[in-house]
């Protein structure tokens, strides 16, 4: 049952305009940092660290959520036109797969988002920037721990996105989301705020690892913003009533 | 004209519109109140510091801000498959001229109300460097001119390709490039329209001492001809999609 | 005979394809006019075409006796109403506050709201948004937001699309009594030449962008007479009977099958058959589907084609 509503969602993006975003964003996001990076290689010091934290600051603090937005609300969108609310909810499948079929599609687009942005790390690191060996094997860590924390971000607007049938406000909300979780997490309130998990995760602007010991309620953090955001998202789907 | 202005406004019943323009200065307010420097040295430069990051983060905000109203103007009209019937009732000229009126009005009111937020939020952390009335308006100058500039080419894209997907697309990608064109070599912001807010602005980072974190910061002088140009850019952009509207087919 | 509508040689291509070709029409004043032809033939875009909503390749449309110019086209326009396509309306919004904002527009009155929510029966749904609307009430929003203002001229694209049938037999009743009620005109299209026929009673037949036929309903009823069939107890004697005729028949059965026939000669052949003890039990007259009144109206041209050549 679920399967089928992957498949159904994973259609849905066949040709469609998104792809140019997820190609579009990282390449900037990596051109600039990289010219970034070799512009100051006195004040950062030659590391893969250090180009690390130059590739991914930007991304994690306010594009990641963003783009995740955009994937959220263009899912939705194909949803809020036309007669298809209708469609999918006359579907022989419980509402709440529905949902989890278009997460599992995100989730699957930020992976992707993510190791295109790691083969773009370790390309410029060797071709651009000339750096002895290998990436730490940390590095390849942190961005797993980034998707993690970036999974209640992309339920959170896969819930907005379904509330709000404008596709834009939910993507400037993701914005605003991200620019609190500097805030939050700066201030070291970050696990209560979903938007800064994922900057955590990635690690990307601190010298040293923001999650050192801390791991454990980090996690308990993400365990909990996923778990809460799923029961809010089932009790809105099984509330609702078609609209058309 | 009037007929197709009450109607624009009547179309934003129940879209919460006031509550979106809310947002913008809302995001400034919770960033500048993060990034505003505290203690009793900065009371001398606390408003150089707010100036000085306010184009940052409206470089960061306004790309996105713009696409969301934009799109948001226009997509009412795509999803409720009215144009048709609107080109039957009004002509497309008064249709463009209320929705550009309406934005325009949205997008000063954003403009008005984050200077607002900074300046309360100075006068409110104490800072005694009130910046003078000619920069001020030079400032809301600077922020209108290229909003509005931002506001239009989202617009037509919105229009030209009667989807919101692309508009906000660019917004983010827009956002991401105008960002980093402020850290790179000056001649390549005057490329990156998305981020024209920071080389417009008059309040400079003169010297940052990273060892004892002394910061000092100055006031050059302001950059009309980036000014003119992003005004011409934003009338161009202005008749591009009064264009647009004019020669689409429905 | 004023004409309300009337079209020169319109034309309009996409591309290379010709999607109407040559288009005349000519709408009399105070008749429901029938726009018949096939999903795809043209109908939608020769419409949008008198709406100035497209522009035409080539031709003139002229509306309530006037060129249709850039200039005039909203004061034109303003004295009709129109629904083409799926319907319009925006969703956020309540049907009430969508039909203010058409009035608005229009510059009439909001007390005529009232009168046309009733007409298409929605004033216990006056209050709710439009997004909650099924397929048949955004239809019929789109309908009162053409009739607003009482126009001289309605331009109706399919519009009993989505209606259920009892919804289907009060819009044609609503439209059928429109000239009478309103003195207005109306267009009016459809891929059904059944659905049309009661309420129509001049027809305009598009295929391929091309006007078939264009004229009153009985004419063009004559060109949908079908085949007869005739039942009879002893079919033998009525083979002989309507062979001595002169009338090429089939016979399955005890049922014999006629070419289309006149009344009168039809009547003829009844008595011959009744005179001469053939037991006429049944006589039945198939009507023609739309596809097959294109196949004769096509095929009509040829034949008349092939007699001119012969006759030379």
């Amino acid at each position: 049952m679920l399967l089928r509503c992957i498949r159904a969602e994973n259609r849905k993006l066949h040709a469609s305009p998104i792809w140019i975003l997820f190609f579009l964003l990282p390449t900037i996001s990596a051109a600039y940092e990289t010219i970034n990076y070799l512009g100051n290689l006195d004040l950062l010091g030659v590391s893969w660290y250090a180009l690390w934290t130059q590739h991914t600051l930007f991304y994690s603090l306010f594009f990641f959520p963003a783009m995740v937005a955009i994937y959220a609300s263009y899912l939705w969108r194909l949803e809020h036109m036309g007669h298809n609310w209708n469609l999918i909810l006359s579907a022989p499948v419980r509402p709440f797969a529905l949902f989890f079929a278009k997460f599992v599609v995100v989730v699957k687009l930020v992976l992707l988002t993510q190791c295109f942005i790691f083969f773009l790390y370790c390309f410029c690191g060797k071709v651009f920037a000339t750096l002895p060996g290998w990436p730490p094997a940390e590095t390849f860590f942190f961005l797993m721990r980034g998707v993690l924390g970036g999974l209640s971000v992309v339920a959170l607007q896969l819930v907005f996105s379904m509330l709000i049938r404008s596709f834009a406000v939910p993507v400037f909300i993701a914005l605003f989301g991200g620019i609190v979780g500097i805030v939050s997490s700066s201030k070291g309130a970050g696990l209560y705020w979903p938007y800064s998990l994922m900057q955590y995760g990635m690690n990307s602007n601190r010298s040293e690892d923001m999650l050192a010991g801390n791991l454990l309620p980090f996690l308990l953090s993400c365990a909990f913003w996923l778990c809460l955001l799923f029961l809010l998202a089932a009790w809105l789907l099984n509330r609702r009533d078609v609209r058309s | 004209m009037l007929r197709s202005l009450h109607a624009e406004w009547q179309k934003a019943r129940h879209r919460h519109d006031l509550l979106v323009c809310l947002l913008l200065p809302t995001a400034v307010l919770l960033w500048s109140g993060y990034s505003a420097p505290d203690g009793a040295k900065s009371l001398e430069h606390g408003f150089h510091a707010l100036f000085y990051t306010l184009p940052i983060m409206n470089a960061v905000l306004m790309p996105v801000g713009m696409a969301m109203l934009a799109s948001r103007l226009w997509d009412v009209e795509v999803k409720g498959n009215t144009l048709k019937l609107l080109y039957t009732l009004q002509s497309r000229r008064h249709l463009f001229v209320a929705k550009a009126m309406l934005g325009t009005g949205e997008v000063l009111l954003i403009v008005v109300l984050e200077l607002l937020v900074v300046l309360l939020l100075g006068r409110y952390n104490g800072y005694r460097d009130f910046p003078p009335a000619v920069q001020l308006l030079y400032l809301a100058a600077c922020t209108g001119i290229v909003a509005l500039m931002l506001f239009f080419s989202e617009m037509l894209l919105t229009i030209l390709l009667a989807n919101p997907l692309p508009a906000l697309c660019t917004g983010i990608a827009g956002a991401l490039v105008g960002l980093f064109s402020a850290f790179l070599p000056p001649i390549v912001s005057y490329f990156v329209p998305w981020g024209y807010f920071i080389p417009l602005g008059s309040y400079i980072l003169a010297s940052w001492d990273p060892d004892t974190r002394v910061v000092v910061y100055g006031i050059r002088a302001f950059n009309l001809p980036l000014l003119v140009w992003s005004g011409v850019l934003a009338v161009f952009l202005f008749a591009f999609t009064w264009h647009a509207i004019r020669q689409k087919e429905v | 005979m004023q004409t309300v509508i009337e079209t020169k040689g319109l034309c309009k291509t996409y591309g290379k394809q010709l999607a109407v070709d040559h288009v005349a029409l000519q709408v009399p004043k105070g008749c429901v006019y029938g726009f018949i032809g096939p999903n795809g033939a043209g109908k939608s875009t020769t419409m949008k075409m008198l709406l100035g909503l497209i522009h035409p390749s080539a031709g003139q449309v002229f509306l309530l006796g006037k060129e249709l110019t850039p200039h005039n086209r909203l004061t034109l326009l303003r004295q009709t109403g129109s629904l083409i396509e799926s319907p319009s309306g925006y969703l956020h919004l309540t049907a009430r506050e969508n039909l203010q904002i058409v009035a608005d527009l229009k510059g009439i009155s909001h007390r005529d709201i009232a009168r046309v929510l009733e007409i298409v029966h929605l004033t216990q749904d006056r209050d709710r948004k439009v997004g909650q609307f099924s397929l048949g009430m955004k239809q019929r929003l789109g309908i009162a937001m053409a009739l607003l203002g009482s126009p001289k001229l309605l331009i109706l694209d399919e519009p009993t699309n989505g209606l259920d049938p009892a919804g289907i037999q009060e819009m044609r009743a609503l439209i059928a009594d429109m000239p009478a009620a309103t003195g207005a005109t109306v267009l009016i299209s459809s891929h059904l030449l059944g659905e049309m026929e009661q309420m129509v009673e001049q027809v305009g037949i598009i295929h391929h962008g091309r006007m078939l036929f264009e004229g009153p309903l009985h004419e063009l009823q004559r060109h949908s007479r079908g085949d007869l069939s005739i039942r009879l107890l002893h079919p033998q004697k009525g083979l002989a009977i309507l062979q001595a005729n002169g009338i090429s028949v089939r016979q399955k059965e005890d049922v014999l099958t006629l070419p289309p026939l006149r009344d009168e000669p039809l009547a003829g052949l009844v008595q011959a058959l009744a005179d001469g003890g053939a037991g006429v039990v049944e006589l039945n007259r198939h009507t023609k589907s739309l596809e097959e009144i294109f196949l004769s109206l096509t095929d009509r041209k040829e034949v008349d084609l092939n007699a001119a050549q012969s006759a030379r």
